[in-house]
């Protein structure tokens, strides 16, 4: 991501701390899914996978949102029991890592489900996975998403977002 | 099924000439001390029958690495090995042969078949696997036992048992395979290549970071000499470069000098270039210009005459002090006159009493010689004879040496005395004389100096100067004539300075804000480096990496799952016979219902053997050694009986089966193998050291043995062996 | 089957990249099959340098850029 999008990123991280700054990332993500034309979108913020999205040419996704700081991500049980979960509805697995770093980008990473195991995941390692596809569409939205919106979650936070997204479902 | 009838050895490891061995009986006993050529004669057939296949570190037995096929000790290095085999079709021959630099281990293959025909090389070798479809591995775990293999299952580390039971089950390879893999160290490349990367981004950051801090600081300086916030854009800066442009160009027409170029930039490249020509162009017209020359001119009389100024005064001032000096040495010691004159008296004292002084000395003289004469002479004689005269002066030497003592000496020594006291007073006067000598000529000079400096600042002022001018004065006069012809061109030159110096803020100002803009545009290029082709294959090369690692893994991943497969497969064939010949060898009951079971290990993904008794405890604590050896020995047979038909070798050879085996377990050993050569019908060829084991073997064992001794070997000749019928 | 036709059944049955793996795989037996383990390694180390050829001259383009 461009640095101006990172200091974004950061302001509203340094404001929230890093536990909602996860929960504001995913609805970012979420809203920028829907902004690159990915359809049927649900985003949750409990249980479940966090994000159900239908490409354009009809691909469903089961995406786990990861952020990081560091070179890795973690995996849990519940997070593959979850994509497993969705599996089994057509859905294919999508790990969307993003380290908050300049210069750093959303990794999509489609892993069989049958080779997901809970642990640690080196990103260097799950460039082996990637969906580029995905990431062309989805990174510069996501870029103009957070520009977009990232004066209203600063003063807001993630109930600016949760209303963003009702008003996309709402639009037939 | 095959049965091995005959094998010829030549040249092979240890062995010399040919050795021939027949198989003709159901059991074949090697028997004899170690390293005879025991072992050797077994690995000749399966060197004959598989070649390199059975030599390296792919074998997966660590004496098989640099394992040397041709005898070293011997000028000819041929190989040749010769098998028999009798099958269902009659009679096979293979011999394996190496040529004489002995390098290539594989040998060359020929086979004859039953039919007379012959077949070589690579032929050969195809024929022998359609033959017999045993690979290397199945040979040694269903029918050569190796002595390397027990070993190794010794062994208590689990590592090395875990290698060992899989080189037993035939798996070598798969874990083999795996060691090539991990040891390629193409995951450390891969982390190599993201710190490299994460280096990179990290300078980038940096890079980034300094320039905006640039930024930020320049852009404050900028505010504070009143740039506006405006104006710090590119369009802006070049119509700034133009003003500044016009202005030096009229400023250089005030100055007197017209025609002056300058050419104004027309993108931000130019723009430093133009800075520096802007301001060159100001120096140059600012010193060319007439009026600032006229006043360099003034500042220069001003320093010269201030100068001769100073040095003239210096000079009066000398002078006053040298005369000074020169009269108030007159006033205390007298002038010239006074001290020659003075100096001339004393000259004369000095005289006079240096008369005195000789006219006493004449008459001391007299005395002191009256004196002695009187002293030396006979004192009847002359005591009071004069020795001039010769009158009779009654105590004439004592009235002599009274007078020496008391009047002539004295007198000597006033006289002495004073005119010592005039010499010196004559000395001074001398001295006063010098000085005052010095005096005059300092004084002398003190004019002279002051003389130069008024024909300088004569010249200087360019006019004649008299006695009866005051140089100084002069001097003075001039300097504020010339101070005030030089207010008048400053006031004059003053608002156009001011001009000057507006020019140069406005440089300063353009300055700033190329500083500003340049930051930008270098933060801009980093910023965009991400967006370069370069970085995009950076990425791609990573990626690349990654699957490359990724599938590699996955190889990975479905060797071990398939050796996993393999061995719980063949584990599951063994199975109870396992269980069976384990028990009975050992006969323990830690061996009772022995099972055997594989799954993976969770830091390497290859195969951790887990071995557990009836009750589902682990035995391993509490077997000995040679209950290791009962459980690969367990193994190979359990295996050997699960090959069953499918095996086309119908006979078993044992390489010292026996190691850590106590007296009880080799009579159960030997038993089991009774069982084996009746009930299955398998030839059994088994060398052994061990001279207990040989001789229940030959008492126990009820098939027809031969039994070859291995007596002795040299260098020269090889095994020396004698077949014992 | 060989230990060679085993761990090609297992990797076709792979989800993805099928012919990719094959392909290596081949490779990494042959290498086995010539040169052992060593050949294993020499031969994934060769490839794997090949990609970090590729990076570092890229790298150094991009440190040009700094």
């Amino acid at each position: 991501m461009k640095i101006d999008t990172f200091e974004h990123l950061e302001r509203i991280r340094n404001k929230f701390g890093p536990g909602i700054f996860g929960k504001i990332i995913q609805k970012l993500l979420a809203l920028t899914f829907s902004d690159a034309g990915f359809l049927y979108m649900v985003e949750r913020g409990v249980q479940g996978v966090d994000i159900d999205v239908t490409s354009p040419c009809g691909m469903r996704y089961a995406v786990e949102v990861k952020t990081t700081d560091a070179d890795r991500i973690t995996i849990s049980q519940d997070n593959i029991e979850a994509l497993k979960d969705r599996t089994h509805d057509g859905y294919i697995p999508l790990i969307a890592a993003l380290r908050m770093q300049p210069f750093e980008d959303w990794i999509m990473a489609s892993i069989p489900i049958s080779r997901l195991q809970k642990g640690t995941y080196l990103l260097s390692r799950l460039r082996a996975y990637r969906v580029k596809d995905i990431e062309s569409l989805i990174c510069p939205a996501f870029e103009a998403a957070t520009k977009k919106h990232s004066l209203g979650v600063l003063s807001k936070g993630e109930d600016y977002l949760r209303e963003i997204l009702a008003q996309k479902r709402n639009i037939p | 099924m095959f049965r091995l009838r005959q094998l010829n050895v030549h040249g092979f490891r240890g062995f010399t000439d040919q050795q021939q061995f027949g198989f003709d009986k159901p059991v074949t006993l090697l028997t004899g001390e170690n390293q005879r050529g025991k072992s050797s004669t077994l690995n000749a057939v399966e060197w004959c029958l598989f070649g390199d296949k059975c030599i390296g570190k792919k074998t997966g037995i660590r004496e098989r690495i640099d394992w040397e096929v041709a005898n070293r000790y011997t000028q000819d290095t041929s190989v040749t090995v010769e098998t028999e085999f009798e099958g269902p079709d009659g009679k096979y021959l293979i011999t394996r042969e190496l040529d004489n630099n002995g390098k290539r281990n594989a040998g060359s293959l020929v086979i004859m078949m039953p039919d007379g025909a012959t077949l070589r090389d690579d032929e050969a070798e195809a024929q022998v696997y359609a033959l017999f479809r045993t690979s290397f591995q199945d040979f040694m775990t269903t029918v050569y036992q190796h002595q390397e293999s027990i070993r190794a299952i010794l062994i208590q580390e689990p590592k090395e048992r875990n290698d060992a039971i899989d080189r037993l089950l035939g798996l070598s390879e798969y874990r083999e395979l795996a060691r090539g893999m991990t040891e390629s160290k193409i995951e450390k490349s891969l982390k190599d290549m993201s710190n490299s990367f994460e280096h990179f981004r990290t300078r980038a950051q940096e890079r980034i970071r300094i320039y905006d801090k640039e930024v930020s600081e320049k852009r404050k300086k900028a505010i504070a000499e009143g740039v506006k916030e405006d104006d710090i854009s590119e369009e802006q800066l070049l119509r700034h470069a133009e003003a500044i442009g016009k202005a030096v160009i009229s400023l250089a027409s005030e100055l007197g000098i017209s025609e002056l170029q300058i050419d104004l930039p027309v993108n931000f490249e130019q723009l430093e270039r133009f800075r520096d020509d802007a301001k060159d162009k100001i120096d140059f017209v600012w010193l060319k210009s007439p009026d600032v020359a006229k006043l360099a001119e003034f500042e220069q009389r001003k320093l010269q005459l201030t100068s001769l100024l100073k040095n003239y005064e210096t000079a009066k001032q000398g002078e006053t002090k040298a005369q000074t000096e020169r009269d108030e040495f007159a006033k205390q010691h007298g002038d010239e006159t006074k001290l020659v004159k003075t100096g001339k008296a004393k000259q004369q004292e000095i005289a006079k009493l240096d008369e005195e002084i000789a006219g006493l000395n004449s008459r001391a003289n007299l005395v002191r010689e009256a004196i002695q004469y009187l002293r030396n002479a006979a004192p009847e004689d002359t005591t009071t004879a004069c020795p001039l005269c010769g009158a009779d002066v009654p105590d004439l030497l004592v009235d002599l040496e009274g007078e020496w003592e008391k009047k002539i000496i004295a007198s000597v020594g006033n006289l002495d005395q004073k005119r010592k006291n005039e010499q010196a007073q004559l000395e001074q006067m001398r001295s006063r004389l010098r000085e005052l000598k010095e005096l005059d000529k300092a004084v002398t000079e003190a004019h002279k100096r002051i003389e130069r400096w008024v024909d300088e600042i004569a010249s200087a002022l360019q006019r004649e100067l008299t006695e009866q001018d005051d140089p100084a004065a002069l001097v003075n006069a001039r300097l504020v004539e010339i101070t005030t012809e030089s207010d008048s061109k400053k006031t004059a030159l003053q608002e156009k300075g001011e001009k000057r110096k507006e020019i140069f803020e406005e440089l300063g100002k353009l300055r700033i804000i190329h500083d500003i803009l340049s930051y930008k545009k270098k933060r801009e290029i980093v910023e965009r480096i991400w967006e370069t082709s370069e970085f995009e294959h950076l990425q791609s090369a990573m990626d690349q990496a990654s699957l490359f690692l990724e599938d590699v893994n996955v190889i990975k991943r479905c060797l071990a799952a398939e050796s996993r497969e393999e061995a719980e497969a063949k584990i599951e064939i063994a199975g109870a016979s396992l269980a069976r010949y384990c028990c009975r060898i050992a006969n323990h009951p830690a061996t009772r219902g022995l099972t055997i079971k594989v799954s993976e290990d969770p830091r390497t993904g290859l195969n951790s053997y887990a071995i557990e008794s009836e009750d589902g405890s682990d035995p391993i604590p509490i077997l000995s050694q040679g209950g290791f050896n009962c459980l690969a020995l367990s193994l190979f047979f359990g295996l050997a009986e699960a090959a069953g038909g499918s095996q086309p070798f119908a006979f078993l050879m044992l390489d010292d089966p026996t190691q850590s085996l106590g007296p009880e377990m080799k009579r159960q050993l030997v038993a089991v193998l009774e069982d084996i050569a009746k009930d299955k019908d398998k030839e059994l060829i088994i060398s052994t050291p061990d001279a207990e084991f040989a001789d229940l073997l030959r008492e126990n064992i009820t098939k027809s043995k031969a039994i070859y001794d291995f007596t002795d070997w040299t260098e020269g000749n090889g095994p020396k062996i004698s077949r014992i019928l | 089957m060989s230990y060679k036709d085993n761990v090609l059944n297992k990797i076709r049955g792979e989800e993805q990249r099928a012919n990719e793996r094959e392909e290596l795989w081949q490779t990494i037996a042959c290498a086995f099959a010539k040169e052992g383990p060593e050949g294993v390694a020499n031969e994934l180390a060769r490839q794997m340098s090949g990609i970090r050829k590729k990076f570092d001259t890229t790298l150094a383009k991009l440190d040009d850029m700094l």
